[in-house]
Formats: structure tokens, C-alpha cells, sequence
């Protein structure tokens, strides 16, 4: 059990009472006084929430502290102690010693309070609900990691010759366009004009990439132009050795994740890979029917990944159809941050199944673009 | 859609964007900065984000538009990685509004920007002493005022001379905000000015 869950779940009201009192015990400004009050709080931390007093362990704030103390003995009151050759205060160090204790204090107290809620449940509590400010946060804490890139990308591809100012005042001119453009989309999207969400869903090994590039070329030979992502799995015999990023539209590849040499588990991703990818979705949202992107899965339920791509506010695109590749125990949590599929499909590869799917697609579009 | 929920609309959605752009401005340079521990990086980082509200209300020159930017912004630092995330996001918070206050009657006016940006980075310095009188109570203020005067006197200085030197950090402090609040005011106005010409500006 984490250090949160122990202090949340045991002497909630208990330990809220000791706070108080030793916040009270403060008030006088007595040294004998402050350092009972710590005792108090560190002894009800010890019997309630004992994972907490590892978090008081803060080096940079216990010496700088010190050198309060310390200098409150140099600095004032009138020096009646010796230190070797070093002439000291004791009322300073007195004052210095309850600046400490105090500190800590409150520190501990803060400690205590900072657990009693997860990062995860304030940022759920702020965007529960659909209105002004909580919206604005919800749509915002999305839109971060895609501007991240953006300033990456400002960095990167900054223009090299000229004044430096200069080139700077260029750079920050566009990116604030590029982000107004941004809350111009956000405004002006209808919801009426929102592409269909279909998801292909199942384990890793199922067939999803299979059966999304098998539906894929199926439409597109239907009328729908296709683009955006593939990726395919590099096998190693049984085992998976790494990823590949595939265009849809031109077919061209790239690598895109290895395998860990150092654990059986998790892969290292190429970091341009993921920019590569979002810029194949963004061009496919804007000029193709069908857009395609696979191995929706734990990074995306994460709220990163490819999802930051989809969920880009993208008006005027023409985008009718999104067919993604989802990880089944992922699915839910993508539903949920991109809205839910009208239609989840299992992987099936075989060109009955895909014929099967195609004609429930046309169904779902009501379009002449997929006859039967 | 009626033309109040279209304006409150459009409010929010830029408060969202320009939030997002400085929470991830904050997210990953502010990290770097600190991670670095760059003298300054707090000073650094309020003048950018002075610079940005000030250029933003340029663009959206509606009254709370600051505040409403730094209390998305303060929201996005809280997936900043790193533990100590409270510190930064008061920070925000307290310089969004103080921008707010400044650009409140005139929000285009370049006095008025370099205001907002001295008061921000001004704050930057205020947060610190008024975090550590509330950790460590109103001595920890009386014990650096007895310092400048024992460095007064050790130096064979006017006592007063430590509050000559406390001026001219002050000073520089107000010089590097207002220079980022009329460097903000005219990215802001470019801005405006390259999407008029471009017929996206409402």
C-alpha cells in the first residue's frame, strides 16, 4: 500500500486533530513548546502513516535550515558563546533552533496534507465536469504534450542565420499563430462533422495490424483513400524484436522500437518516431477519407503516444472513418479520453471476415463510397 | 449558439491553448532550467510567461483572460515530472494575476506591459521570503535584515548601504520583467498583425 492510501485510510480525523493542536502550539513562539508540538506530530506519523516520515527527508531543506541556525547564532542577539574562534549568540541560536523546529513542522504537516489526494484524483476532480475552466483544463492537459513537441520542433528547426534576436522573435511569432490557430480550431470543429470511430481490438499477436492493412486496402479499392500509421511487429522467432512505423499511404517504413537488451520486458522507442507518426495521422486527418492508426495501447491509455495526434483539434479535415488498432486492456481507458467506438471489431484476418467488416462500415457511413 | 455562449467559447478555448502552450513550456524548458539549477531559472521562467500572457492579450484582449491562461497553465504543471510541483504552480498562479491586475484597464498599452512583466518577475523574489516566513516564522525576516546591516559594517559601510544593494537586485529584477513584458507586447502584436493579414483573426 502506498504512503497516500496509509494516510488517507487510517486516522484521517486523528491525525487532522493533532495538526491543529500543533499548529496551535506554535502560536506562543516558545522553543520548549515548538519542539513538543514536532514530537506530537512525528510520533502520530510513526503510528499512522509511517510511509510519510521517508518524505521528510528533504537534504536541501534540512541544510538550508542548518545555516539558519547557524547564522542566527553569528547574526543576532549578543555573542556570549565560543565556537572554537567563532563567537556566537545563544538567544540567536535559540531563535535559529525554533526557526528549525518550526520548520520541520510545517513541513511535515504539508507532507500530510499532500498525500491525502493523488495528482490522478485532483486532475480527475478538475475535469469532471464539462464546463469553462474545467473543460479548458481537460482539452488543455491534452494539447501539452503536442505543444512540447511544438517547441521542440521551434528549437530544432530554428533558423540558424541572421541576428539572434531576431531569428527568436520569428520563432516565438510563429508558434503563438500556430497556437491561436489552435483555440480557432477548438471553437470552430463542428461536432456534426466528427469522423466515425471504428476500433479493431484484441491481445498483441491477434491479428490487428493484419486485419487493419487487409480493411484498409479493401476500402481504399472502395472509394476511400486511406493514410496514416501501421505497426508491424519484427519477429525473432517467437518473440517480438522490436516495431516498425509504416505509412499507409506510401508504404514507406521506419524503425521504431527495439527491445530492451537489458530485460525481457518493455522496448526502447526511437524519440523521432513518434513525431514521424503524428505527422502521418495529421496529414491523413487532412486529406484522406480513412484514416488508419495501429497499436493504440498502454503509452496511448497513458494519455500520450499516438493518441495526442488523434485528439489534435483538426477543422476542415476530411476525415470520415478512423479504423484503429486497439489493445484490448487498453481499450477502455482510450474510449474513455477519445471518446467510445461505434464499433469494436475483433482481428480477423481472413478476406471473408474482411468483406464481413467492410459491408457493416458501409452500413455505419450510409455512403455511396462503399458499395456492397 | 447564442453570441454569450460563443464569446465564453471562444474565452476558454484560448485559455486552454495558451495554458497548454505554458504549462508545456513550464513542463519541459522550466524542468530543464531547474534540473540544471540555473541561478535565476525563476526569473527566467516568469518572464516568459509574462512575455506570453502579455502577447496573448494582443490576440484576446478580454478581461480575465490572463488569470484564466495561468489557471490552466498551473493545472498542466501538475503532470510536470519532478516531485515538487506546488511551489511552481502558486507561482503561476500569482503571476497570471498579477499581469491581470496590471493590463486591467489597458491591456494594449506598453506601460501597462511592462508593468505586468516587472510586477511578475518581481514575485518570483517575493514567493521565496514569503514561503520561508511561513515555514520558519517573521524572524527568518528580522535575521536577514540584521545580516545586511552586520555586512554594512563589517565593509565599513552606511547601514543603509544594504539596502542600496537589496535596490539594485530589485531594480534589475524590474528591468528584466519590463523588458519581457514590451518584448511579449510585440510578439503579440506581429502575431495579431501576420494573422489579420492571413484573414484568420476574427
Amino acid at each position: 500500500m502506498t504512503a497516500a492510501a496509509i494516510a488517507r485510510r487510517r486516522f484521517p480525523i486523528a491525525l487532522a486533530l493533532t495538526a491543529a493542536i500543533c499548529v496551535g502550539m506554535q502560536f506562543p513562539g516558545r522553543l520548549d513548546l515548538s519542539a513538543l508540538a514536532l514530537m506530537i506530530w512525528l510520533t502520530a506519523l510513526t503510528v499512522a502513516a509511517r510511509p510519510l516520515l521517508r518524505r521528510l527527508w528533504y537534504p536541501r531543506f534540512y541544510a538550508f535550515s542548518g545555516v539558519l541556525v547557524l547564522l542566527s547564532g553569528l547574526v543576532l542577539g549578543e555573542p556570549d558563546l565560543a565556537l572554537g574562534p567563532i563567537a556566537l549568540s545563544s538567544s540567536g541560536l535559540r531563535a535559529g533552533a525554533l526557526m528549525l523546529v518550526r520548520g520541520i513542522q510545517i513541513f511535515g504537516l504539508t507532507v500530510w496534507a499532500a498525500s491525502l489526494y493523488t495528482r490522478g484524483e485532483m486532475q480527475a476532480a478538475v475535469t469532471a465536469e464539462r464546463a469553462g475552466w474545467r473543460l479548458a483544463i481537460a482539452v488543455a492537459l491534452r494539447l501539452v504534450p503536442d505543444l512540447a513537441e511544438k517547441l521542440h520542433a521551434a528549437w530544432r528547426d530554428r533558423d540558424r542565420s541572421g541576428p539572434r534576436l531576431a531569428r527568436l522573435e520569428t520563432a516565438t511569432v510563429g508558434l503563438i499563430r500556430a497556437t491561436a490557430d489552435i483555440a480557432e480550431g477548438l471553437t470552430r470543429q463542428p461536432s456534426t462533422s466528427s469522423p466515425r470511430r471504428i476500433a479493431v481490438s484484441g491481445p498483441s499477436g491477434s491479428g490487428k495490424t493484419t486485419t487493419l492493412r487487409g480493411l484498409g486496402r479493401l476500402l481504399a479499392s472502395r472509394g476511400l483513400p486511406a493514410g496514416g500509421i501501421l505497426q508491424p511487429v519484427e519477429h525473432d522467432g517467437d518473440r517480438r524484436r522490436g516495431y516498425w512505423l509504416e505509412d499507409v499511404a506510401t508504404g514507406e517504413r521506419r524503425e521504431f522500437a527495439r527491445r530492451r537488451t537489458d530485460s525481457d520486458r518493455g522496448f526502447d522507442f526511437e524519440p523521432d518516431g513518434w513525431g514521424w507518426a503524428a505527422q502521418r495521422i495529421r496529414e491523413a486527418r487532412r486529406d484522406r477519407a480513412l484514416l488508419i492508426v495501429d497499436e493504440l495501447g498502454k503509452v496511448e491509455a497513458g494519455g500520450g503516444g499516438h493518441l495526442t495526434a488523434l485528439m489534435e483539434p483538426a477543422a476542415g479535415g476530411r476525415d470520415r472513418l478512423w479504423l484503429c488498432g486497439v489493445r484490448h486492456d487498453a481499450l477502455a481507458e482510450i474510449e474513455r479520453q477519445l471518446g467510445p467506438f461505434e464499433l469494436v471489431l475483433a482481428p480477423a484476418p481472413e478476406s471473408a471476415d474482411l468483406d464481413r467488416y467492410a459491408q457493416r462500415i458501409a452500413l455505419l457511413l450510409r455512403g455511396p463510397e462503399v458499395p456492397p | 449558439m447564442d453570441a454569450a455562449t460563443s464569446r465564453r467559447q471562444h474565452f476558454w478555448a484560448h485559455a486552454a491553448a495558451f495554458g497548454a502552450l505554458w504549462g508545456a513550456l513550464e513542463v519541459t524548458f522550466g524542468s530543464f532550467l531547474h534540473s540544471l539549477r540555473v541561478p535565476l531559472s525563476g526569473a527566467m521562467l516568469a518572464a516568459l510567461g509574462a512575455a506570453l500572457l502579455i502577447a496573448v492579450r494582443q490576440i484576446e484582449p478580454r478581461r480575465g483572460s490572463s488569470l484564466a491562461i495561468g489557471l490552466v497553465a498551473a493545472a498542466c504543471k501538475s503532470i510536470s515530472p519532478g516531485g515538487i510541483i506546488v511551489g511552481p504552480m502558486v507561482a503561476i498562479l500569482a503571476e497570471s494575476l498579477l499581469v491581470e491586475l496590471a493590463l486591467l484597464a489597458r491591456p494594449r498599452s506598453a506601460i501597462a506591459a511592462a508593468l505586468a512583466g516587472a510586477l511578475a518577475v518581481s514575485w518570483t523574489v517575493s514567493q521565496k521570503l514569503i514561503s520561508q516566513v511561513v515555514f520558519f516564522g517573521g524572524d527568518v525576516i528580522k535575521l536577514y535584515l540584521e545580516m545586511l546591516a552586520k555586512i554594512a559594517r563589517s565593509l565599513r559601510l552606511d547601514a543603509a548601504a544594504g539596502w542600496w544593494v537589496l535596490a539594485l537586485v530589485a531594480a534589475i529584477l524590474v528591468v528584466i520583467g519590463s523588458s519581457a513584458g514590451l518584448w511579449g507586447r510585440r510578439v503579440g502584436r506581429l502575431a495579431q498583425t501576420a494573422r489579420m493579414a492571413d484573414g484568420a483573426a476574427a
